[in-house]
Order: C-alpha cells, then sequence, then structure tokens
C-alpha cells in the first residue's frame, strides 16, 4: 500500500471536482492504489453530499421548469435500453507495467503512441497532452528512469509538481518511493532523485500550469464555452 | 469528443446507453458490497434525519422496481437541489435544466448499483451531477478508479467497519461544517460550488497559498475528511 499520498487539498478538489483534468488522472490513478486515500474521498463526497441538501435550505432554490419531469419521462420511454459496456480490447502503451485503468485509458484516449524524449542520460520522459494544451494548463507526463540513475538536482518553479511512481522505484531526501506513491515538490523543494537499482522507474508526473488569472466573472463565461 | 458531451450542446441522449465505463460513473461503486440493505433501512439513527432514508428508499425502489412513483418524488427533491448546484457553478437556466435532466436519466439507468450501506442517497446524487458536468465541460471523463481493473488494490476491511463508517451521516457532516469558522467554510464552499482550487483561491484572494492550505486542511481535520496518519497506522497492518 502507498505510504506517500496526496496532500489534503488535492483529495478535497477531486472529490469536489475543481482539479484539472491532467491532476484528476493521477489521484484517480493513486485512488485505485490506495483504499485509505479512496476512504478519505468517500468522506468528501459525502461532504458534497450534505452541501447538495443543505442548498434546500436556502431561499431562492432553483426550481425545474414546469412539465420538466414529464419530459424526462418522454425521455426515458423514448430510449430507454439496458445496454452493457463492450469490454475494451486489450492495450498495453507500457509492456511490462500493470497501469491503474484510469491512466491507462488516459494513455489509450490519447491515440498516439508515446513519444519518448532523451531528458539527460538514463532518463526519457513523454508528454501526454489533454485538450486544454496552453501555459495555463496543467502538464502530464511520463516519465522513464534507468535503474539507479540520478536525476540531476533540480527545483520547481511557479506551481507544485506531483510524482507518482508506476513501477520501480526512486528515492530522494525526502524518502523512498514506489508504486503509487506520490511525492510533492515545490518551489521550496531543492531535490536529486535517484532510481532505485534493478529495475526501470515509471513515473507519471502532473507539473501545475502557470495560473489564470481570470477571476470569477471569467470563469462562469467560459464555462459552458466547450459544452 | 464523449456522447454525453455532446448530448448538452445537441439535446440528443441516449438513456442507459454505454458510456465507456462500466461502474466508474457510478460513485462509490468500487467499495466491497456488503449485506447490509436491510438493516441500514431499519436502523434509526438519533442524528440521522428521517427523510435521508426516505430518499435512499426511493433510489432502492427505482433501481429494482423502476418505480416511476418514487423517481418523480426523487426528482421533485433533487432536480432543484441539482439545478442548483451546477447553477452556481456557472451553468446558465437552460443548460442547468439540461444538466440535471441528463442527471436523472443516469439516475434513472444506474439507479440498481445504488447501495444504501454505502452511501446517502444525496451523496450518490451529488457525484452523479459533479461527473455529468464535468463531462459536459471537458473532452475527457472524470477518471475514476474500477474496482475490476486488475490492478485494484482492494480495502482490507472487516464489513462492520465499513457499516459504521456509512452512517456517518450527511447531517452530521452538514451540521460539522455550520462549526467551521467563516474563513474554513467558505474556502470549502468555493472548492465545491465555484470550481475553484486552493491555488486559484489563493491568487484571487491574494492568501499566501501556505495559509488557504492550512485552513483547508484543519477544516478537513476538524470535521474529519480525511484519513489522519494515526487511522492509517491502525488499519494498515
Amino acid at each position: 500500500m502507498p505510504v506517500h499520498h496526496p496532500d489534503p487539498e488535492r483529495l478535497l478538489e477531486y472529490a469536489a471536482g475543481s482539479a484539472s483534468p491532467a491532476m484528476s488522472v493521477l489521484i484517480a490513478t493513486h485512488l485505485a492504489l490506495c483504499p485509505s486515500c479512496r476512504k478519505s474521498v468517500d468522506r468528501l463526497e459525502r461532504m458534497g453530499g450534505a452541501m447538495l441538501e443543505s442548498l434546500g435550505e436556502e431561499p431562492g432554490l432553483a426550481a425545474m421548469s414546469h412539465g420538466a419531469f414529464d419530459s424526462l419521462l418522454a425521455r426515458l420511454d423514448e430510449g430507454e435500453s439496458l445496454q452493457t459496456v463492450p469490454k475494451a480490447p486489450a492495450f498495453d502503451p507500457l509492456p511490462g507495467v500493470e497501469l491503474p485503468e484510469p491512466v491507462r485509458k488516459t494513455l489509450k484516449e490519447l491515440g498516439t503512441p508515446l513519444q519518448w524524449k532523451s531528458r539527460g542520460k538514463g532518463i526519457e520522459e513523454a508528454a501526454i497532452p489533454f485538450g486544454q494544451d496552453d501555459a495555463e494548463a496543467d502538464k502530464m507526463i511520463l516519465l522513464r528512469i534507468q535503474p539507479g540513475q540520478a536525476v540531476l538536482e533540480h527545483t520547481h518553479d511557479g506551481g507544485e509538481e506531483l510524482t507518482m511512481v508506476l513501477s520501480g522505484g526512486f528515492s530522494d531526501s525526502s524518502g523512498h518511493y514506489v508504486r503509487g506513491d506520490i511525492q510533492t515538490a515545490d518551489d521550496q523543494v531543492v531535490h536529486k532523485p535517484i532510481a532505485d537499482e534493478g529495475e526501470v522507474c515509471i513515473c507519471l508526473a502532473v507539473v501545475e500550469g502557470s495560473l489564470r488569472f481570470t477571476g470569477t466573472v471569467g470563469r462562469v463565461l467560459n464555462f459552458f464555452i466547450r459544452a | 469528443m464523449n456522447p454525453d458531451s455532446a448530448s448538452v450542446a445537441t439535446g440528443v441522449f441516449r438513456p442507459c446507453e454505454g458510456d465507456g465505463r462500466k461502474t466508474s460513473a457510478v460513485p462509490l461503486s468500487y467499495r466491497t458490497k456488503i449485506p447490509h440493505v436491510s438493516r441500514v433501512m431499519t436502523i434509526v439513527e438519533p442524528n440521522v434525519a428521517p427523510e435521508a432514508f426516505e430518499m435512499d428508499a426511493l433510489l432502492v425502489a427505482v433501481g429494482r422496481n423502476r418505480d416511476k412513483g418514487a423517481f418523480q418524488r426523487l426528482f421533485d427533491y433533487f432536480a432543484p437541489r441539482l439545478k442548483a448546484y451546477v447553477m452556481r457553478l456557472g451553468a446558465a437556466d437552460d443548460q442547468a435544466e439540461e444538466l440535471v435532466q441528463e442527471a436523472m436519466l443516469m439516475v434513472w439507468c444506474r439507479a440498481e448499483t445504488y447501495d444504501p450501506a454505502q452511501a446517502r442517497a444525496s451523496t450518490w446524487m451529488f457525484t452523479i451531477a459533479r461527473n455529468k458536468r464535468i463531462d459536459a465541460i471537458r473532452k475527457a471523463k472524470r477518471p475514476e478508479p474500477d474496482m475490476n481493473d486488475p490492478s485494484f488494490m482492494p480495502e482490507e476491511v472487516r464489513p462492520a467497519d465499513r457499516f459504521v463508517e456509512a452512517l456517518q451521516d450527511e447531517k452530521q457532516v452538514r451540521d460539522a461544517l455550520k462549526t467551521l469558522p467563516d474563513e474554513q467554510a467558505e474556502l470549502i464552499q468555493q472548492v465545491y460550488f465555484q470550481d475553484k482550487s486552493h491555488r486559484v483561491i489563493a491568487a484571487e484572494t491574494g492568501l499566501p497559498l501556505g495559509t488557504v492550505k492550512s485552513r483547508i486542511r484543519l477544516a478537513l481535520k476538524k470535521m474529519r475528511l480525511v484519513i489522519e496518519e494515526e487511522e492509517n497506522a491502525g488499519t494498515s497492518s
């Protein structure tokens, strides 16, 4: 079981639905491997339920339009069919690594083979683009580090970087990280991770993008543009 | 573009159709099934509002009997709340109505998988509406762990533990929320109802990131909403 967990606010944002797409994949992948954090997310979702209930106590509750239920019934009657989801075909973008479903699905939807690029001796990374691909978006990358290889001492500008081990392991001054463990690094952290001997280390990392300063109004206006 | 997100724009919706995830759209579904359904319905907890169980029972009736009367009562109770929820998050009135309709169709289709031993109806509804909203505005489906995933690490708990956990009710959570200092409660509200991360809140309010984080952590700790290290140490052996 993982011993290095995401920060509580990451779990909160995942449960509330305000985590970015890339961060959500990372957290969901951790959850697949971590019963303890799943329990936390359950509790946080319960708070979502409680807050949904509490909306009923407030004046000016948003009434549904007249006839809304009838039109819902009409939609049920016109299209109801309980179809089963076809089993997904085998997909193995990283042979030898058992990928938890959230990240496997993300790689599958990428639709192209991973583009590994060298980042120095024994270290490669592959970017995993999401829909929104600009400086503001959180970035997701896969890292592949050869056994015993040290990553150059580095720091992180701006936002945080969350690195989760998918296979193998690495160590730095903050501890030893194996499958499912998440390391959170920010600009205060200067570290020099070293991959464990004997096994290639594969990690999924999310780097926070630059902040958008659009403010509430901008966010509300942009909200349904994609829909 | 997935079928669900397209449907907001086109109005075409195929209820109960496979959307690429078997269980993951259904919250809490990844937990161990335990045979306590009937007990939950009969136990009276002093701190649990009776209507909470009523809604659970209605949801079970929809799942088991395709009971449209029960479905209507669920709709009457939850639809305005769901609409208020997505409107707070920025949906216009007509978009909110559509999202609620889609969420309720999803409820109809998935009600069979609802287990009152694992969650109150309101939590189940919350997670469905949350996912619908995210799916509508994003390209990719909201990722969730899937208990059928070979990588999935099951929880080692005795069913009795799970049962007790499930009874920590939304009502109690709601009461606890009211005891938080305003500055903490406000942060929680913003994360759930305004789609903001702690980082965005810090940038918008000008508060140091560390202050926002510590306020959130204080609130979560006070409400016992995240598993603490000590709890972990006690159960992980």
